[in-house]
């Protein structure tokens, strides 16, 4: 089926953009398990310099090094945003004294301008689930890892009233990289804030 | 034999009378007027302006011996020469005219567009170029076929004017339309998320509702009626439940854009222009996901047996990809495309605005969208000249048999007979000194 | 004196005289010149280009003309002539003195050398050759007067025309109720550190300069009758002589500055254009590309090269290290090289000892140039350039092993964290000069009890990892670091430690162990008030907790396998909320609208008062320049061409341009062959 949402994955050239390689799936498993939006059972793994980005309104872009882009990833990146798609990116390091979270917010501001707070009433954290604190926590954030803050907000490259890019602190791709099938052993499922996510880019 | 003296002064007497006689043909002529032969007047390469022959037109009226008049066109009058002449013509003088004056015509219609765009038409005979310009200054140029051509211009200043070879015709465009709401039904997918946004960047107010899960929606669609909606967008099987109330709502008035997920329904098929086919889409393949998506290269649900009534209004090959039918008072259009956001998302550089103005025109074609006001044009509108003379003095007809197609020659106006009477008389007096006389 | 030495000084008189002639003939032309154009500037006004070409006029005329008067001295060459000359003023000569000149050694020399002697033609030839000096001296002279009696303004016009100096043009009947803004001149006086010099700029409608510019507009009359301001905000301006002036910085964004004159009732607006400084353009051309090493050795050529639209500060590498994999990764940084200066381009190059690096397999070290400009006005801009990564090959790099990931355990969203304790405990300290004793007391204590249940949240996963056992059917949370310890033994089947003697299980728990006892130190501190007591054992909790965290870290190692979610299986299996939230529409394109209304009310005037139109459009410029995302650079080009076009003469050239701009603004028409069948 054509018609479905696909997860895709940004691979760029510097860093490790593949280092929560089961967040796909896991945001796949989520959405199917939610709603009734067809979605492809596998994720794509879409380099950012390439057109074939313009083929995924939403894509994921996470890792642990330095992310210096290109110029081909910053001319496709603006493009991308431009045209409405939704980048959600997501420091792997959980860490603002981190390389990642540095290296990344810099080229974000350098390519597409200010990244600014997103206030935690914003409508992606009523888009399916309701989060009324904001962005939920996670259990990297509040057990001790990176750099030991509870992060209150994300921020966001907000382009004529819509998130064009989506900057996460919070390491939802250590939370999330996990085999679906062990999602049964939580108590709360903590993919719910994804299904957010993409419920938020596609009806927004 | 006469002598050289003789043969000279034989010569000035035929000098001296050539002169007589050039001055007594002008003074006839000028008695005569310009009466040509059966109480006809002949004008060829008249003015089509009532500024430059105003002159002519008056002298034409003081002339109480005129039976007969035929003038010879170049381009339509204005409208004031063209009264005139209407206006002689009842006064008892005959008249009637020919020229290859263009059948031009043209309308100027707001658009149903949040940003006020006007559709010009024009029409004219084919291969015929048309100018067309407002107030400020040239719009565009349109090359007539098929009985005109058509302009689709942001905005215009004043009235507009198609001007083909030296014919004009002038309208003020009407006024604004008034736009409500566009209710937008379908699946939480790409393509009900960015028509909604192709919409809204356009300026139309969008109402969605978008089917999450069973029973969950992102909001919620609005009682239908042409009071507070002008069209209904119904994308996918999602739009079912409110299948019954849209058909209501267009043969009320309403607009209905369909797309080929809904018109596969048994719900619309009392609305649809044809039956929707199954989606054809290019082979997939690596330069196909890199290469840029255009209109051409988007996925198609060709339209097949087309109602009767049915207007295609594009075609990919030999397939239907549009077409529209009225239903009573409303305006349904049916869509042969397929994720159009590939479009938008995947394209060249101008696909984004390019989406944004297919879409908002999409709908606009078939809105529920009344006139703002109906305000009075500020000039004088003239949309279409040639039908406007032929109902004033008639079809165009043949110059009246015995005159001349050619102008009269009117003697006693010309410089050179004049200078001829100069010349000759110099002559005369010049032979005449040279040989002693006085 | 014999008569050829007599007639030789005389030659020599007369050369001098027509040489002062020639130049006083050559200069009183040059002055009458000057002379006539002053007096025409002050009565009817003369335009800089015309001013321009009557000064070299002017020059080129005097020089001519002195030339020509000096051709004559030619013919001084021939002493018979000079001799024939003063014979012809002094006859009494009678022909001696020629007769010595043209045969000097004749037989009758003599006879006329007494001849000569016995007659003075000096005093005469003197008188004559002052008569022929003295018209010249005087047209010189009065030209001079004449010159000396008009406004020295004037004068300085004609005889120095600059760019501005219509404002200085004094007229012989100046009209007290002429507008005072009729005239205008800027003066853009650019910061120092982009080198540009001082423009001046006649009548202007449109000014760009670099941001922090100084503008000053200059006109003509009283200050008190001019009225300005940018945005309804009012400038002041200030008498400068029998001239105004208003002076304004150039900040980042363009402006209009509105200029009124009521008692003229004349307007006049003057748009003004911040050119931003632009950010350097750094290539880092060595290395090309990113490369994978297999040993950490050798040296990496570094080049990269710089360009600014004003000049360099720096230009420098910088280097990252990042040692490490999975999840577990180090940085180091540094700077390789650095080169001051001013330049608008600089290439610099440099040399990576990769050994002094100290890398392992695994590390990669990202490398970039970076630089920065001179800009002192809005901070200095920096530019980068594109990253380059070496990677140090790893042994097994190709070695991957599968591990199905578990979820991580839930976080207790009830806690805070030991570094949000630290710097909320910071923060009141901070505070504690401006708040009272029991405010103080009281955050204290509400941090002091953050800190005891992070406390034992850390004594439960202690107990947890010594004993293998859930502590929550336990109740140790108040037990001392010591009590806890020996309990944890107990439960786990080991003895207390003795001391000095730690099991490796104590050994790695030592870390969380110390986290525990400090946090005790510091909950202590907290809840007695004693902030700065209570931050150090705080710090040394954190400290504690990063050393666990690095040994806790569960680490993934290769790829995983791909995973195919059986969408038919989970499909609708989890609890949906009862509804979703409704849906924000997009802003409508308001500015947009608002910008093609503006743009059609300027179109509509221009059919009846272009300049006023060329104003509108100037404006609009404004609205849609800068270099935000809502620029239109394309449009603001063609805006500037209309309004420039209206300004001047050639109707078709205007209205070219106005479509020009239309088409920028909003497309290109759309024309389609034959009728719409809908």
């Amino acid at each position: 089926m054509v018609n479905e949402f696909v997860f895709a994955t940004v691979q760029y050239d510097s860093g490790d953009w593949d280092s929560a390689p089961l967040v796909p799936s896991n945001v796949i498993d989520a959405v199917a398990r939610y709603t009734s939006i067809p979605v492809a059972p596998q994720g794509a793994i879409v380099p950012l310099a390439s057109e074939a980005l313009l083929r995924h309104p939403f894509a994921w872009l996470t890792g642990h090094l330095p992310v210096r882009f290109s110029d081909a990833e910053r001319r496709m990146l603006v493009r991308y945003v431009e045209r409405g798609g939704l980048l959600v990116v997501d420091d792997h390091n959980h860490d603002i004294d981190g390389e990642f979270h540095k290296s990344a917010t810099e080229e974000l501001r350098r390519t597409l301008g200010p990244l600014t707070e997103l206030p935690n009433d914003h409508e992606l954290y009523r888009a399916f689930f309701t989060f009324e604190d904001g962005p939920p926590t996670t259990s990297h954030e509040l057990n001790g890892w990176g750099d030991n803050l509870v992060h209150r907000n994300l921020l966001a490259h907000v382009r004529n009233g819509r998130i064009g890019v989506l900057y996460s602190n919070k390491d939802y791709s250590s939370e999330w990289s996990y085999h679906p099938d062990t999602k049964r052993f939580l108590a709360v499922d903590n993919t719910r804030f994804a299904v957010n996510l993409v419920v938020y880019a596609l009806t927004r | 034999m006469r002598s050289r003296a003789e043969w000279r002064r034989g010569a000035e007497w035929l000098l001296r009378a050539a002169a007589l006689g050039l001055l007594g043909w002008c003074l006839y002529a000028s008695a005569a007027g310009r009466r040509a032969t059966n109480g006809t007047t002949l004008a060829t390469g008249m003015d089509t302006t009532h500024a430059s022959a105003g002159a002519q037109l008056a002298s034409w009226t003081r002339d109480a011996g005129l039976e007969r008049l035929h003038v010879s066109l170049a381009a339509a009058p204005d409208a004031v020469t063209r009264d005139w002449l209407h206006a002689l013509d009842a006064a008892g003088t005959e008249v009637t005219w020919a020229g290859d004056v263009p059948a031009l015509a043209i309308a100027a219609e707001a658009a149903a567009d949040p940003r006020g765009s006007v559709r010009l038409s024009v029409a004219a005979p084919a291969g015929v170029t048309v100018h067309v310009a407002d107030g400020v200054g040239r719009i565009d140029s349109v090359v007539a076929a098929a009985g005109g051509g058509s302009v689709r211009a942001a905005s215009v200043v004043g009235a507009v004017t198609a001007r083909a070879d030296a014919t004009n015709a002038r309208v003020t465009p009407t006024s604004e339309r008034t736009l409500r709401s566009v209710v937008l039904l379908g699946r939480a997918g790409w393509e009900a998320k960015f028509t909604a946004a192709a919409l809204e960047e356009r300026g139309w107010r969008v109402t969605v509702r978008m089917q999450v899960a069973p029973g969950l929606t992102v909001g919620s669609a609005p009682p239908l009626d042409t009071a507070r909606v002008s069209a209904v967008i119904a994308l996918d099987s999602t739009a079912a439940s409110e299948a019954p109330a849209i058909a209501r709502y267009v043969r009320a008035g309403g607009g209905l854009v369909l797309g080929a997920e809904a018109a596969r329904l048994p719900a619309f098929g009392a609305l649809t222009a044809g039956r929707a086919g199954a989606t054809v889409r290019a082979a997939a393949s690596y330069a196909a996901a890199v290469a840029p998506v255009t209109q051409q290269t988007l996925a198609i649900a060709p339209l097949r047996a087309l109602r009767p009534d049915a207007v295609v209004l594009e075609r990919r090959d030999a397939e239907v990809v549009l077409a529209a039918r009225r239903v009573d008072a409303g305006r349904v259009v049916q869509l042969g495309y397929d994720e159009t956001w590939r479009w938008r998302l995947a394209g060249g550089d101008d696909s984004p605005e390019a989406h944004r103005r297919w879409w908002s025109e999409l709908v606009g074609s078939v809105a529920y969208a009344p006139a703002a006001d109906v305000a009075a044009p500020a000039v004088t509108n003239e949309p279409a000249p040639r039908a406007a003379l032929v109902a004033a003095l008639g079809e165009a007809g043949v110059a009246p048999t015995g005159a001349s197609a050619s102008p009269p020659f009117d003697p006693s106006r010309s410089l050179l007979v004049y200078i001829a009477v100069a010349l000759l008389l110099c002559t005369e007096w010049a032979s005449r000194r040279l040989r002693g006389a006085k | 004196m014999t008569a050829l030495e007599r007639l030789g000084r005389t030659r020599r008189t007369l050369a001098i005289v027509m040489v002062l002639r020639a130049l006083l003939l050559g200069a009183a032309a040059a002055v009458s010149i000057l002379l006539v154009v002053a007096a025409a500037d002050y009565l009817i006004g003369v335009t800089r280009p015309v001013r321009e070409v009557a000064r070299i006029l002017a020059i080129a005329s005097g020089v001519v003309v002195a030339v020509a008067a000096l051709v004559p001295v030619r013919r001084l060459g021939d002493a018979a002539r000079v001799a024939l000359w003063i014979e012809e003023q002094v006859p009494s000569l009678r022909y001696a003195l020629v007769t010595l000149a043209a045969a000097p050694a004749s037989a009758h020399a003599t006879a006329f050398e007494r001849r000569v002697a016995s007659v003075t033609w000096e005093p005469l030839t003197r008188r004559i050759l002052l008569r022929r000096l003295a018209m010249p001296a005087i047209v010189l002279l009065a030209a001079l007067t004449a010159l000396v009696v008009l406004p020295s303004s004037t004068l300085a016009r004609v005889a120095a025309p600059a760019v501005g100096d219509a404002l200085f043009r004094r007229a012989i009947a100046d009209d007290a109720r002429r507008s005072t803004i009729e005239t205008l001149v800027a003066a853009v006086t650019p910061p120092a550190y982009t080198g540009e010099r001082r423009r001046t700029i006649e009548e202007p409608s449109l000014i760009a300069a670099p941001v922090g510019s100084r503008l000053e507009l200059r006109g003509r009359g009283a200050a008190a009758r001019v009225a300005a301001d940018i945005g309804g905000t009012a400038l002041r301006a200030v008498a400068d002589g029998d001239r105004w002036v208003i002076a304004v910085s150039l900040g980042g964004k363009p402006f209009a500055i509105r200029l009124r004159d009521s008692v003229a009732a004349d307007e006049r607006i003057v748009a003004v254009e911040p050119r931003a400084d632009g950010m350097p353009r750094v290539t880092l051309e060595s290395p090309a590309r990113d490369s994978v090493l297999r040993t950490p050795a050798g040296r990496v050529s570094l080049v990269a090269e710089a360009v600014d639209d004003y000049g360099l500060a720096s230009l420098r590498f910088e280097w990252i290290v990042s040692a490490g994999e999975g999840e577990n990764f180090t940085f180091r940084s540094g700077a390789a090289a650095f080169t001051g200066g001013n330049a608008r381009s600089r290439r610099i190059t440099a040399s990576l000892a990769l050994d002094s690096l100290a890398l392992t397999p695994g590390s990669m070290v990202h490398v970039r140039a970076v630089a920065r400009d001179a800009n002192s006005v809005t901070g200095p801009g920096q530019g980068v350039s594109e990253t380059r990564i070496l990677r140090i090959a790893r042994a097994g790099e190709y070695d991957s092993v599968a591990v199905e990931a578990a979820a991580p355990p839930e976080g207790d969203s009830s806690a805070l964290s030991q570094r949000m304790l630290i710097q909320m405990t910071e923060a009141l300290e901070k505070r504690r000069p401006r708040i009272g004793r029991s405010t103080l007391l009281r955050e204290a204590t509400a941090i002091a009890r953050d800190q005891i249940r992070l406390r034992k949240r850390v004594g439960e996963i202690i107990f947890q990892r010594l004993s293998g056992e859930d502590s929550g059917e336990h109740s140790h949370e108040d037990l001392s670091p010591e009590e806890l310890m020996a309990h944890a033994a107990a439960e786990g089947g080991m003895g207390p430690p003795a001391h000095g003697d730690e099991t490796p299980i104590l050994a790695n728990n030592q870390p969380l162990l110390e986290a525990y006892n400090a946090m005790w130190e510091a909950q202590t501190a907290l809840q007695l008030g004693e902030l700065r007591e209570a931050l150090p054992p705080m710090y040394r909790a954190l400290a504690a907790i990063q050393r666990a965290r690095a040994a806790d870290r569960l680490y993934l190692r290769g790829r995983p396998s791909e995973i195919v979610i059986d969408l038919g299986k989970v499909r609708l299996a989890g609890q949906r909320p009862e509804a979703a939230s409704a849906r924000t529409p997009r802003p409508a394109p308001t500015a947009e609208l608002a910008l093609e209304q503006r743009f059609a009310r300027a179109l509509a005037l221009a059919a009846r008062d272009a300049s006023a139109a060329a104003d509108s459009l100037t404006l609009l410029r404004l609205a849609v320049i800068g270099d935000g995302a809502d620029a239109r650079p394309a449009l603001a080009a063609a805006l500037a061409d209309a309004a420039s076009r209206l300004r001047g003469k050639d109707a078709a050239a205007a209205e070219a341009a106005l479509r020009n701009a239309r088409r920028a603004l909003a497309g290109e028409p759309r024309s389609t062959p034959g009728l719409p069948a809908w």
